[in-house]
């Protein structure tokens, strides 16, 4: 047998230093394999929405025929809203024909009187509008910035293409080369569409119009009500569990309780808003203040949970303190305890509403996804929410609905990394390390 | 004391409620066949009429008509959208409710087309050619045998040689009662297969008839008819995918999507707006829409709507509707000839009017709604009023109170008890308790009268409390002890919310689930292996398939997240740096932030079509972008922080000891982590992956926008299945009748749903518990 040195390594010591490295690989490929997941996630869903921002406009003037729109010549505001937007579609028509024709593009195939077709029905009301908004424009002659067509936005964006051009009723090969035309010649421009985010949705004969203006403010009446009455409520039942409730089988029955509801499936939620707010108290459908309020059951748990660790976060030694120079159990509490903990406190709360924000299935069963165009006026007014919108959208027949789904995701996105940051930084600055 | 505080719950809602109801906007819900074309008009009567643009919801005809009849007044929507005629029994919950009069608004037709791939080749289809394709017994030389033929030349040899592929709307739409009655009956019967089958079948001649109908509908389970429960969009995915399938489509849809789809003739007639409107293409159905002429009086610009909706240029031909592929009714001048006549639907009888009988005549006339909504009117304002007027009451008593006590103190008759701020705040409470009492009885007496009615209502009770709380302040007076009571009653009760949650979800799925139980039979819910419900009644609704998918699912999500999670956090937890993991660990977390209508988006436009286009479809093995993978891998990416972040916590609460000694005696790292600290971690980390699983199961979003619609027991993963969230939301937003078994079997499911996971989260909580107190 020959001497062996502890340096040299045998074939087993090899084998398991092998396994060793192995083993540490596989953990290392795990962690890429997440981030790579996560990577791809949201590559996927930014390159699938960034379109959305942008949008095809065709600019022209138009001039707003008095003769048209306003027949009696009084200029009365009740005359004016008579005229439909047939009346106005007329007239973007008319003076689209003559731009072309005053700029001498070659309109190739595409009919003078079609021109029209390429922009969205959208424009008419649009212009309408304008008009109703400041009747002195009629008579004037206005540059006109109008939304072109679904198809032709398409075009612009790779989802339309000359081949399925020539099979789709809605749009012609020769629409999108007089489009190519029109764009040399500085009339059709793709920009920044600020109507994504504050126009309502729009029917299905026009995806290009749809935009999350009534999302947004519908999510943030609901994340309002969930905030007034999750935050005190959460705060006061942690409060106790925490600091008074005595240990015996009820409040860990209440604890197990709390802990199980943090996570009951959140459709489970939707089938009680149904049950209780709508069916039984007789609620509006479709009205944030029962978005709101069912996402409430849904957050406190998740709420009392990190509040209950920021209590019992800060450090006995402040309570005795208290409660030696004279101050009640819950003046020690609400005076020192609860100060201390609130950044603890605000940091759990942000979060459980960033949850609630992006929540979506028991909306679905409340009502949040009908179709709503006017603005709300408040919490018991109709409205849309923003997750629910990116659902709505994805179930509709226009392709174009797609890419504004994405688009809707980025928004959401933006407004979950806004809430965590304010929640990081909360944490961060406030941080106590007794 | 349960009982009074259900009614003190009640009454306060029937507050909130009342506030609902002074509404400018029409309200209106149902089909979702109807929906883009109610939305289309709604949008343009919002933005040419003056009036605010209807709000309009989808969910399904049978929801929006249950909606529809739940009641008069400004609380219920004023038009329910319906693919079909509306049914006895929602007529009968009608009258219950007091909605006596609808009129019945026939808006056009729906016409359904048969539709292949672009590059196909051309079909001239049959309802005689698509029933012997899709039945399950053909009539053989004048014998029954079982339907053999798999490609279409064998059935006509005018047709291409190509395998028989067709996939039809799935049992819950509206479309597919179309489907059977207008294309499988006339098949059969033109195949001259219904004779033969009534002649097999026993019995009286309706029961033989009846049974031949049902052996006409049989279709074949062989694969070659799949059901679609899906939307048109699912059916454009897989026709998309499969060269040689035929899809049944509506024409609207079709006309949207021309670019990919090539129509078929049936009996030689091309699908057109035309064609069906003078009724040469034989399959189409009337669309619906139901109004009650009570609220026209109500819901301003309700009947300018109805009347809009009619006109020529909206539902016409050449209409705004036409464009989208409504096929104009050609009667549409009688029917808007009728609304203004104010004609409403015969409710007496048993058997009400379908599209091709006229609706009997009835002046409508109707105070009840105006005298419901007239209380209900007053209701927010009033009490918003009162809160007012008590906060600002409460205000003043606070004040009051506290300036007493100083006073007091001042003079000095004797050391309070107290400090002047709780003498206000008892003065406060007992103003204010009185005095929500005193609103929370107007509410309950119906909240009638007017503002001035609810504020008395409020402060007469504030002011005597008030008074009597003020004139006790006195030096002895423990104010502070009462204070701190009342605000430890409130601590509590704030606990006990969470209680009263799961008390409330309890109790609203066991009652529903109770009515589901008493119209089908328990047994065959939790024993059935076929999940298929029906139109007309006898639908089968096992559970199992549901199970299976959901199952399915979560077993390869886990299958993804554990392995993935489990070694990320042994990394993490053992090799990586201190800085590592500092921005290693949040960032996986992120994961976990990501909404789950996020990581639905992904699995329906990124990870489906990838599977299919790559894995399936290559093998050889499904043709569908929705299915058990593309949601389980989806699901798996979004559980992994569940396991990792846990597993973490409790590999770091592993004593180093433990490890200290493992590695003293020569173990390699990976020998500690496998021998000793895994074993160690060994139920807390099974706790974690219990409440992955539990995550997994009760996922909807994904599951929904991912997996598919269609029950089935399959192994095969690229196949597209359905879960229990699934069904539960197309249950309760589909088609079928609200009272129906169909619609609520949603809520026996909601209760097995949540049975399941309130097991698997209570096992998983007393697993980690118990871990966790070992090592503490």
């Amino acid at each position: 047998m020959s001497a062996r040195s502890l340096f040299a390594k045998d074939a087993k010591t090899a084998a398991r230093n092998r396994a060793e490295r192995r083993f540490r690989s596989y953990g290392l490929a795990a962690i890429v394999l997440a981030l790579l997941a996560l990577v791809w996630l949201l590559v996927s869903i930014l390159t699938a929405g960034a379109p959305a921002f942008r949008q095809t406009f065709l600019t022209f003037p138009v001039t707003l025929d008095a003769q048209l729109l306003d027949k009696s010549g009084t200029g009365d505001p009740a005359l004016l809203a008579k005229v439909t937007t047939t009346t106005y579609g007329k007239l973007i028509a008319r003076a689209l024909e003559a731009e072309i024709a005053a700029r001498g593009i070659e309109a190739g195939e595409v009919k003078p009187k079609e021109f029209a077709k390429m922009l969205s029905e959208e424009s008419s009301a649009t212009l309408r509008n304008m008009v109703l908004a400041d009747p002195a424009l009629v008579g004037r002659t206005i540059t006109f910035r109008a939304l072109a067509s679904g198809r032709i936005d398409g075009y612009y964006k790779g989802r339309v293409t000359m081949e399925s051009a020539a099979l789709d009723k809605n749009v012609a090969p020769a629409q999108l080369a007089l489009a190519d035309r029109l764009r040399e010649a500085g009339m059709l421009t793709i920009a920044f569409n600020p109507g994504f985010l504050t126009m309502p949705d729009a029917s299905d004969k026009r995806p290009e119009a749809a935009g999350l203006g009534i999302a947004i403010v519908g999510s943030f009446l609901m994340m309002a009500v969930v905030l007034v009455l999750s935050l005190p409520i959460g705060v006061a039942a942690s409060v106790y569990l925490e600091e008074f409730a005595p240990k015996n089988r009820w409040t860990d029955l209440i604890e197990v309780n709390i802990a199980n509801l943090a996570a009951v499936p959140s459709i489970v939620y939707g089938i009680l808003g149904l049950a209780i707010f709508i069916n039984f108290a007789g609620l509006p459908q479709s009205a944030p203040i029962v978005g709101g309020l069912v996402l409430t059951l849904m957050t406190l748990p998740r709420i009392i949970i990190p509040t209950r660790a920021a209590l019992k976060a800060v450090p006995p030694s402040i309570r005795d303190a208290a409660l030696g120079v004279g101050a009640s159990k819950l003046q020690t509490v609400f005076h020192h305890v609860l100060p201390l903990a609130m950044p603890g406190i605000l940091t759990g709360m942000i979060i459980g509403l960033a949850q609630a924000l992006g929540e979506t299935a028991p909306l679905l069963l409340i009502g949040m996804v009908a179709f709503v165009r006017d603005f709300p006026g408040g919490f018991f007014d109709p409205a849309a929410a923003l997750p629910v919108q990116v659902y709505n959208w994805t179930t509709r027949g226009d392709p174009g609905f797609v890419e504004r789904a994405s688009g809707a995701i980025i928004v959401l996105l933006a407004f979950l990394i806004l809430m965590n940051a304010v929640a990081i930084y909360l944490r961060r600055k406030f941080e106590r390390r007794w | 004391m349960t009982l009074r505080c259900l009614a003190l719950i009640a009454a306060s809602l029937s507050l909130l409620s009342g506030a609902a109801v002074a509404r400018d906007q029409i309200q209106i819900a149902g089909s979702s066949t109807v929906l883009p074309y109610a939305t289309i008009v709604a949008e343009s009567f919002g933005e040419n009429r003056g009036f605010q643009t209807p709000v309009v919801e989808g969910g399904g005809s049978g929801a929006g008509r249950k909606k529809l009849c739940e009641g008069q007044g400004g609380t219920t929507i004023d038009i329910a959208n319906s693919s079909s005629p509306i049914k006895p029994s929602d007529i009968e919950l009608c009258r219950k409710n007091g909605v006596t009069a609808l009129m019945e608004v026939r808006i056009g037709y729906d016409g359904i087309v048969f539709a292949s791939r672009r590059d196909g080749p051309e079909f001239a289809l049959t309802p005689e050619v698509i029933w012997r394709a899709l039945a399950a017994q053909v009539p053989q030389d004048g014998v029954l045998a079982a339907n053999r033929a798999t490609r279409w030349n064998e059935i006509d040899p005018g047709l291409p040689d190509l395998p028989i592929t067709v996939f039809i709307p799935g049992t819950k739409h509206g479309s597919r009662e179309v489907f059977d009655q207008k294309v499988l009956e006339t098949g059969c019967a033109t195949a001259g297969a219904e004779a033969l089958f009534a002649a097999a079948a026993t019995g009286s001649e309706e029961e033989q008839a009846k049974a031949a109908t049902k052996a006409c509908l049989t279709l074949r389970a062989d694969g070659r008819s799949v059901d679609i429960d899906g939307d048109y969009a699912e059916t454009l995915a897989r026709v998309a995918a499969n060269p040689d399938a035929i899809g049944v489509f509506g024409l609207s849809f079709y006309e949207n999507n021309a670019d990919r789809l090539r129509v078929a003739t049936v009996g030689g007639i091309a699908p057109s707006v035309e064609t069906i409107a003078t009724g040469a293409y034989p399959v189409s159905r009337p669309l619906y829409f139901y109004v009650k002429p009570a609220h026209f009086d109500l819901v301003p610009g309700l009947r300018d709507y109805v009347l809009y909706f009619l006109s020529d240029e909206i539902a016409g031909p050449g209409g705004l509707l036409a464009g989208y592929g409504l096929v104009p009714d050609p009667e549409l001048a009688t029917t808007r000839a009728a609304v203004e006549a104010g004609t409403i639907l015969d409710m007496g009888g048993e058997t009400v009017s379908g599209g091709d009988a006229p609706a009997a005549t009835q002046p409508a006339t109707e105070p009840v709604a105006q005298e419901q909504n007239a209380p209900a009117n007053v209701g927010r304002p009033a009490t918003l009023v009162a809160l007012l007027a008590l906060a600002l009451f409460g205000g003043g008593a606070f004040i009051a109170g506290r300036q007493r006590a100083i006073g007091l103190r001042a003079k000095g008759t004797a050391p309070f008890h107290s400090v002047p701020v709780y003498h206000g705040a008892l003065v406060l409470l007992t103003a204010l308790l009185p005095g929500l009492l005193g609103l929370l009885a107007w509410g309950g007496a119906g909240a009638g009268g007017s503002a001035a009615l609810a504020a008395a209502a409020t402060l007469l009770p504030a002011a005597a409390g008030g008074a009597y709380g003020y004139g006790r302040i006195a030096p002895d007076l423990r104010a502070r002890t009462a204070v701190e009571r009342v605000v430890m009653a409130a601590l509590i009760g704030c606990s006990l919310i969470a209680v009263l949650t799961t008390a409330g979800i309890f109790a609203s799925l066991v009652v529903e689930a109770g009515h589901f139980f008493r119209l089908y039979p328990a047994a065959d819910f939790f024993f059935s292996t076929t999940w298929n419900p029906q139109f007309r009644g006898g639908s089968s609704l096992g559970i199992w398939p549901l199970i299976w998918g959901t199952f399915y699912v979560s077993l390869i999500a886990l299958l993804v997240a554990v392995p993935v999670g489990l070694m990320s956090a042994i990394y993490l937890a053992e090799y990586a740096s201190r800085r590592t993991r500092a921005w290693v660990k949040p960032a996986i977390e992120i994961l976990a932030g990501i909404p789950t209508i996020v990581y639905g988006l992904f699995a329906l436009i990124t990870v489906g079509p990838l599977l299919r286009d790559w894995f399936a479809q290559p093998l050889g093995i499904g043709s569908s972008s929705s299915s058990v993978m593309t949601a389980g891998l989806v699901m798996g990416i979004m559980v992994i922080p569940f396991v990792s972040s846990l597993s973490d916590d409790i590999i770091n609460a592993v004593p180093q000891a433990l490890r200290d000694g493992s590695l003293g005696l020569g173990a390699t790292p990976s020998e500690t982590v496998r021998q000793v600290v895994l074993p160690a971690a060994l139920p807390g980390i099974v706790g974690a992956i219990l409440l992955a699983a539990s995550r997994a199961i009760g996922e909807t979003m994904i599951v929904v926008m991912g997996a598919g619609a269609a029950a089935r027991l399959s192994l095969n993963p690229f196949e597209a299945m359905t879960t229990v969230t699934v069904k539960i939301v197309s249950q309760l937003t589909g088609d079928t009748e609200f009272a129906s078994p169909e619609t609520l079997v949603a809520f026996a499911l909601g209760l097995t749903l949540f049975l399941v996971t309130l097991a698997l989260n209570v096992l998983a909580l007393v697993i980690v518990r118990k871990y966790r107190e070992q090592y503490e």
